[in-house]
């Protein structure tokens, strides 16, 4: 009678996705507030609003996932939606004196929000944003 | 005289042989147009300040640190605003202690490799010189060592895997990207490399002969005395000599209490000599003999290390992490980014590192080894087994603990655990053929051809990552020569695109790591990018000759007032140029194609004067180019 192999190439694949999943869980996953915009009512995608290349800057380079305008009335900052809610980021002003500030209880958000504005000359200021 | 001249023509050692003097020169070119190569005294490098230093009979370097920074103490070492007034680009990673620099970096190569130099009176060894004889010196150990193993234990390997590899660890190992920046950090870890294949060599050989040689074992020791003192890790290889030792004394090789005391004083006598060498060496310069002086290092000061969360983004970049495959030559580049999935510790830095699964595929043939392993009896298939168990187990003991250490991956540290790997799987890959090939031999074929393609895998990323390095200094110095390499390489990427049916964008300012970033896009499409005062050049790849659109969201800076008229301008081959203004809309620019590779310029005017200093970083954003791909008109 023969004796067979372990058979690696069966087990390989197994281990192989056990691993990948242990490396990819490490950490993270706590759940983050919702920002004060988060349930907002939201306008059409503006291309021309005040700070949208900055937000597409953001999620070009994915340290967001997406953002949405929020709908706003009057002299309000224009604001954005980050994520469906993980932060709100607005700006106002008139160009080239752009204020930007952010809400949100996630500091790796604020963080990249404050490293883009300091690359892009904006001033970082409290948020007051719409809602 | 004539089993000589048989011995020089036989057919796998001229290819061999060959095959190494290709493997030397490619290592020196890539040394040689990486940085400059000066034979000349006055070298400021700091292991040749090191000898200077010695030469000296003094341990610490022979330049002081100004008044400020000598008084500095080492709690502060890691403080920017302190360190500012003082810090200069040849200090960095200079360990400062009571007032002197000093070098963490072991001694061993300026022992074997930078005094001896000296003595030949042609001036200071250079760097990259210093780098390529230890990766050279460590490919040809590495060599024979394979070569040791196939000649005891697996006799009938066809030549042409011998061949293959060899070519596989000239090439798929981490050598040639030491070579692509030869500084002091690739100089220590060739020489560690070097002589943990110094002592597998020697230790191997002492104990496989028909009568074990002392001398080879006490060589080995010795190695690995020297490794320890060039790279503490690389000491793994006594483990090698005292294996030995213990399988000569189980087989009875060692018999009587003088016989094993020699041996155990030859085994391990002079690596306990190098060992207690360096730990004195540590002694007369820093805190004790255990401290090595990472903890002084300028501009950073003590690092946090040995921490458990350290292991996951490690792992994820030295196991897991792809290459990027792209259009761009050299068409392998290395991450991150993509960044570890996880959570990452936030003093984690990753440079330049890729995954050995994805990038160097043939250790996958380690997984063949429990086949053969639990199938091939008798004393000589396990001592085969023991050894290929013993790299693989030796080279992921160091992996992990490299890991586990530092906080941060990267490319370089591969030398200490790869090229164990390398050998591993490739004496898999023999073991396994040897057991079909009599009864299996299309089984056997088949194998090879897998194993072929694999090789020729990790071999074309292994060299095509060692022409960008960590800082694509080829581009950067010899724009001729890369010029001409991506010109000769251009066919590949042609007739890809022709098989894709379209051309693409393959690179923006030679730059193919684009965000967003994704394993899956071998080009650039979709991404976006800053226009400023300077314009920017797309790389194209076009199947045949003809004309494309390259269509964009063109948006205004943040901070550019709307009175003020932007107008971008795309110029396409033979000076083909069309402009559209920046109105926050989608636009569309005819572009002229050739087949073959293509630079298309896209540059921004303001049609009016812009309130912006000329420091602004706002003049680097005028407009930005979202989402551009290329459409057919």
């Amino acid at each position: 009678m023969s004796r067979r192999g372990i058979g690696p190439l069966a087990v390989a694949p197994v281990v192989a996705a056990a691993a990948l999943i242990a490396l990819a869980g490490c950490g993270g996953g706590d759940a983050v507030p919702r920002a004060s915009c988060a349930r907002a009512p939201t306008a059409p995608d503006r291309p021309a609003a005040l700070g949208y290349a900055f937000m597409a800057r953001m999620r070009d380079e994915s340290q967001i996932g997406s953002f949405a305008l929020v709908r706003s009335a009057g002299d309000r900052p224009t604001t954005f939606r980050v994520d469906d809610g993980r932060g709100c980021v607005a700006f106002s002003g008139r160009r080239p004196d752009v204020r930007v500030a952010v809400q949100s209880a996630d500091p790796d958000l604020r963080r990249h929000v404050a490293d883009e504005a300091v690359t892009e000359g904006l001033t970082l200021g409290p948020y007051a944003g719409g809602r | 005289m004539r089993r000589t001249i048989s011995g020089l023509c036989d057919p796998l050692r001229v290819s061999v042989g060959v095959l190494l003097a290709i493997t030397l020169g490619f290592y020196a070119w890539t040394a040689a147009t990486s940085t400059t190569i000066r034979f000349a005294d006055g070298a400021t490098d700091k292991y040749n300040r090191q000898t200077d230093a010695f030469l000296h009979g003094q341990l610490s370097l022979l330049e002081k640190p100004a008044p400020g920074l000598a008084r500095l103490p080492e709690s502060e070492l890691g403080n920017d605003e302190i360190l500012a007034p003082y810090f200069t680009s040849d200090l960095r990673d200079l360990s400062l202690y009571h007032g002197r620099f000093y070098l963490y970096w072991g001694p061993t190569p300026v022992l074997v490799a930078y005094l001896p130099w000296r003595l030949l009176g042609v001036g200071d060894l250079p760097e990259p010189l210093a780098v390529l004889l230890f990766a050279f010196a460590g490919l040809l150990l590495a060599v024979a060592l394979l070569r040791a193993v196939v000649k005891r234990f697996l006799p009938s390997t066809p030549r042409w895997m011998l061949f293959v590899g060899v070519a596989t660890l000239a090439f798929a190992d981490v050598a040639p990207f030491l070579l692509r920046r030869p500084e002091i950090y690739e100089v220590a870890a060739a020489a560690g490399f070097c002589f943990l294949f110094a002592t597998l060599l020697c230790a191997l050989t002492a104990t496989l002969r028909t009568r074990p040689s002392l001398a080879l074992m006490t060589a080995a020791s010795l190695c690995a005395g020297l490794a320890f003192a060039a790279r503490p890790t690389s000491a793994i290889g006594l483990l090698a000599v005292i294996g030995g030792c213990v399988w000569l004394l189980r087989n009875g090789a060692l018999e009587g209490r003088g016989a094993r005391l020699r041996w155990a004083l030859g085994a391990l006598g002079p690596f306990v000599l190098c060992v207690a060498g360096q730990l004195v060496y540590n002694a007369l310069r820093f805190a004790g003999p255990l401290d090595f002086g990472q903890d002084y290092q300028l501009p950073v000061g003590k690092l946090v290390t040995n921490q458990l969360s350290y292991l996951g983004p490690s792992l994820w970049y030295y196991l897991v992490l792809p290459a990027h495959l792209s259009f761009q030559f050299p068409f392998f580049f290395l991450g991150p980014p993509p960044r570890f999935p996880g959570n990452i510790p936030d003093i984690y830095v990753a440079e330049k590192t890729g995954g050995i699964l994805p990038d160097v595929p043939i250790v996958a043939l380690l997984a063949a080894a429990p086949a053969w392993i639990s199938i091939r009896r008798g004393a000589g298939s396990r001592a085969l087994g023991v050894i290929v168990v013993a790299l693989a187990a030796g080279a992921t003991v160091v992996m992990l603990a490299i890991s586990f250490r530092f906080s941060g991956a990267s490319q370089r540290y591969e030398i200490d655990f790869l090229p164990a790997l390398l050998v591993a799987a490739l004496l898999s890959w023999y073991a396994l053929d040897g057991r079909w090939r009599p009864r299996r031999r299309r089984r056997a074929r088949r194998l090879g051809v897998v194993a072929t393609a694999l090789a020729a895998i990790s071999c074309a990323v292994g060299v095509a990552v060692s022409i960008t390095g960590y800082y694509d200094p080829l581009r950067a110095n010899h724009p001729a020569t890369f010029a001409s390499l991506e010109s000769f390489f251009s066919p590949l990427p042609t007739i890809a695109t022709q098989l894709l049916g379209r051309p693409v964008i393959a690179a923006v300012n030679d730059d193919p790591m684009q965000p967003p970033q994704r394993l899956d896009r071998v080009s650039v499409e979709g991404s976006s990018f800053w226009l400023g005062t300077t314009a920017t050049t797309l790389q194209l790849v076009a199947p045949h000759d003809g004309t494309s659109e390259l269509r964009a969201l063109l948006l205004r800076g943040t901070r550019v007032p709307r009175t003020v008229p932007l107008t971008v301008t795309v110029t396409s081959a033979g000076g083909f140029a069309q402009a559209r203004p920046v109105a926050d809309q989608r636009a569309s620019f005819p572009v002229r194609l050739a087949r073959g590779l293509n630079d298309v310029t896209v540059a921004v005017a303001p049609q009016a004067a812009l309130p912006l200093g000329p420091t602004d970083p706002a003049q680097a954003m005028l407009a930005r180019v979202e989402g551009y791909r290329l459409v057919k008109p």
